[in-house]
């Protein structure tokens, strides 16, 4: 949700903050995110939920804090119009639609302790996303769009989801068969940990410097454009 | 085929209309009380959090009722909808007659009254995200695709975002929006049941039923709003003392007041006329932007009071803007020593207004028209962004107050710095700064405005404007130049123009408003981090 609300407000940014830019923003994501909850429910995707599901996590760990820079970036070509932006937006879309059905996979894989006693874990995943959503969209506003800018929120967003990403690992290993061979899986484990860890340093280094960067970004890439670098 | 045609176009249709409905309570319970953000945020969290519950409350219905549930919320959520707009409006209503708050309006409120109408609405995104929430999981019980079932939720918010983002929200009222939603609503859960044959004969007759008072109100909505708007515009000291509803809306309203409203694909439009005051006032989203009485001394002060502190009447001039004309009508008297002037207006109809409407043509005096007015129908960001060509004398910011989000990028950093850099280097730039109230009943120290004002000093200030006039006209306006050069000069030269209000009393007047305080690097607005917390200030 934060990643949709930092692409949205980064296109305004870049673009003008016209209705038909929001309703564009706001329509390929959407249309994004069904396909990609699609694509995640169908039954190649589904056998290996708790793998892609790491994916899906690390793609859109590194990709989130991404965001606003691509799109000033991109903003510097004079034709550029709110096309150039569509392959990205339907990137970070599928990514976000695919969360759901494969979470809905891996509950739905493991047994229920307590029995029918409580919620269904469908039940439970979809009231959890509807919380994360009005979270994020109530602190967006509230504390991380005026305190940390968004430069900083995607790149805090995007550390956090990175160790988001990490906790997929464990599922993973759960989930594998107890008698297969030990050696290879355990480094490819050992890797993708790894992964997740640099990708949630880079990402915190670059808040820790957010006040700087975003000064150099805008001078260079949004500015530039009508003064041709010079203050 | 047709079967699950059918099954396809009922998820969307009920994922659609019940984030239409979230849409459509955020932008009246907007519309008034004046606060966008608040409105939207706490409008759209009530909602997504009573979602959260009536979704852990849907597993409380037994398998074999879940169509038959599904249709009954649907219905009600129809019911809801078409309500939400209406009561929300006679709410307000309702508030400003037995309040006895003859002055409540949305930009211009005593807080506590718009406070009491923001918490009484609430449980209406409540009620709405709690029965939205049975939908999904419903839905996904009933079906074993559930892939599909989530991509044509998605499908469905899709459709609703791009429905109100470009129509439903700008070109249609509030009230025939949130009925033209029930029954879009109440049809598909009425082809849903039976699809599903969960259709029994009271449930038909319930639909019919609603679907029949949906008509029913249908007809009555064009007075509805007429009657809103009166009171909304009203300002019936004289009718408190008059006892019950009828009396009051027939000597205040129904008598004084004429509004005519018009809605743009950006913006909505009052012209509103009352019977013991003179001058027509027009208003924007429900904000004052011209009030006859007073457009002349507004934009003399805007446009004149610069040429005579900085001496030099621009002979190039940027307006940025003030698509209805009055600015470029002050310009134009300077004759041959202005050569161009350019105006930068988003909404194409307002530009097509101020040229063509005979409101504005005789405050403008078709200065639209004129040759030398060159109009640029664009999103003045998008437009400063461009390669600079030849520099600019003058640059005058006559952009709406910033009430939201969105107009707060427009006194922003980064638009400042994208204005410099179209200045000549003596170049000066004026804009009405909002640090003062216009009604003079807020104390410039009150909290809001000094934050407000030391916002606009660090934000022009980092943008490299080093010289900044506070000066008091009819408002408080800020004129800025980039280099501290010689103070503003405080006599008045005479360049043989026609002019209202300003003269050399009124030159001395302006001059001797407070300064702004000096900037602090932590109070800039930039686009990339917004200085949200100042727009609840903006109670004025």
């Amino acid at each position: 949700m934060l990643y949709e609300l930092i692409l949205a407000q980064s296109m305004a940014a870049v673009l003008g903050g016209t209705l038909a830019r929001y309703q564009f923003t706001i329509g390929v994501y959407l249309a994004s995110m069904g396909l990609g909850a699609y694509l995640a429910s169908l039954e190649r995707f589904r056998a290996q939920a708790a793998r892609n599901f790491w994916r899906v996590e690390i793609a859109l760990a590194i990709t989130g804090g991404l965001t606003t820079l691509l799109c000033v970036e991109l903003g510097r070509l004079p034709y550029a119009g709110a096309w150039a932006y569509a392959p990205w937006i339907i990137l970070i879309g599928c990514l976000g639609g695919a969360e759901l059905p494969l979470l809905i996979a891996i509950a739905e894989k493991r047994p229920n302790p307590s029995g029918a006693a409580t919620h269904s874990p469908t039940v439970r995943i979809l009231a959890a996303d509807y919380a994360g959503m009005l979270v994020a969209a109530a602190s967006f506003v509230a504390f991380f769009l005026p305190r940390l800018g968004l430069f900083g929120t995607g790149w805090l967003a995007g550390a956090l989801n990175a160790a988001a990403a990490a906790s997929a690992l464990l599922l993973i290993d759960r989930s594998r068969a107890p008698d297969a061979p030990g050696s290879r899986p355990r480094r490819r484990l050992a890797l993708a940990a790894l992964l997740a860890l640099l990708v949630a340093g880079a990402q915190l280094l670059a808040f820790r410097h957010a006040d700087s960067l975003q000064q150099r970004i805008v001078e260079r890439a949004y500015l530039a454009s009508a003064t041709g670098g010079q203050p | 085929m047709s079967r699950s045609l059918g099954r396809a176009l009922w998820i969307v249709l009920f994922s659609g209309c019940s984030l239409s409905y979230q849409f459509l309570i955020s932008s009246t319970l907007a519309s008034v009380t004046g606060w966008t953000v608040w409105s939207q945020v706490a409008g759209m969290s009530v909602f997504l959090a009573a979602m959260g519950v009536g979704t852990l409350r849907s597993e409380r219905v037994p398998a074999e009722r879940a169509a038959a549930a599904l249709f009954d919320r649907e219905l009600a959520l129809s019911a809801l909808g078409a309500l939400a707009a209406p009561l929300i409006l006679s709410l307000y209503c309702a508030i400003k007659i037995f309040s006895h708050n003859p002055t409540l309006d949305p930009f211009v409120a005593s807080e506590a009254s718009l406070r009491q109408l923001a918490w009484l609405a609430l449980p209406l995104p409540a009620l709405a995200g709690y029965l939205a929430g049975f939908e999904l999981p419903l839905l996904l019980r009933l079906s074993r695709a559930s892939g599909r079932v989530l991509a044509l939720n998605y499908v469905g918010a899709l459709a609703a975002s791009l429905a109100f983002a470009s129509w439903l929200g700008q070109r249609v009222s509030p009230v025939e929006a949130g009925l033209l939603l029930a029954w879009v609503n109440a049809l598909a859960a009425l082809g849903f049941a039976w699809q599903r044959q969960a259709l029994g004969a009271p449930r038909i007759a319930a639909a019919l039923g609603l679907l029949g008072a949906l008509a029913g109100l249908a007809a009555m909505a064009p007075a509805f709003e007429r009657e809103y708007l009166q009171i909304r515009y009203s300002r019936g000291v004289r009718a408190l003392r008059v006892r019950g509803i009828e009396r009051f809306l027939d000597a205040t309203v129904r008598r004084d007041i004429r509004v005519e409203r018009v809605r743009t694909g950006y913006q909505t439009l009052d012209f509103v006329t009352r019977a013991n005051s003179p001058g027509t006032e027009f208003y924007l989203d429900g904000k004052i932007q011209v009030h006859e009485a007073w457009a002349a001394a507004y934009h003399e002060s805007l446009v004149h009071l610069p040429v005579q502190f900085f001496g030099r009447i621009p002979r190039r001039a940027l307006v940025l803007g003030a698509g209805d004309g009055l600015v470029a009508h002050e310009l134009l008297k300077y004759g041959e020593r202005v050569e161009k002037i350019t105006v930068v207006e988003l909404d194409p109809e307002m530009a097509a207004l101020g040229r063509d409407l005979d409101f504005f043509r005789s405050l403008n005096g078709d200065a639209l028209r004129d040759p030398k007015v060159e109009l640029v129908i664009e999103d003045a960001l998008a437009y400063l962004r461009q390669p600079v060509g030849a520099l600019y004398d003058a640059v005058y910011i006559d952009f709406p107050l910033p009430y939201d989000y969105d107009l707060l990028k427009l006194y922003s950093y980064e638009i400042y710095r994208l204005i410099g850099a179209r200045l000549a280097p003596d170049g000066f730039i004026a804009m009405d700064a909002a640090t003062l109230d216009p009604a003079r009943a807020v104390p410039e120290s009150a909290p809001g405005f000094a934050r407000w004002r030391r916002i606009l000093a660090s934000t022009l200030d980092a943008a490299g404007f080093k010289q900044l006039v506070a000066y008091e006209g009819s408002e408080g306006f800020v004129a800025a130049r980039k280099a501290a050069a010689a103070p503003p000069a405080a006599a008045f030269v005479d360049h043989g123009i026609a002019l209202k209000v300003v003269d050399a009393a009124y030159v001395r007047r302006a001059l001797a408003a407070r300064p702004l305080p000096p900037p602090d690097p932590a109070s800039v607005n930039s686009i990339f981090r917004p200085q949200l917390h100042s727009l609840q200030d903006f109670q004025f």
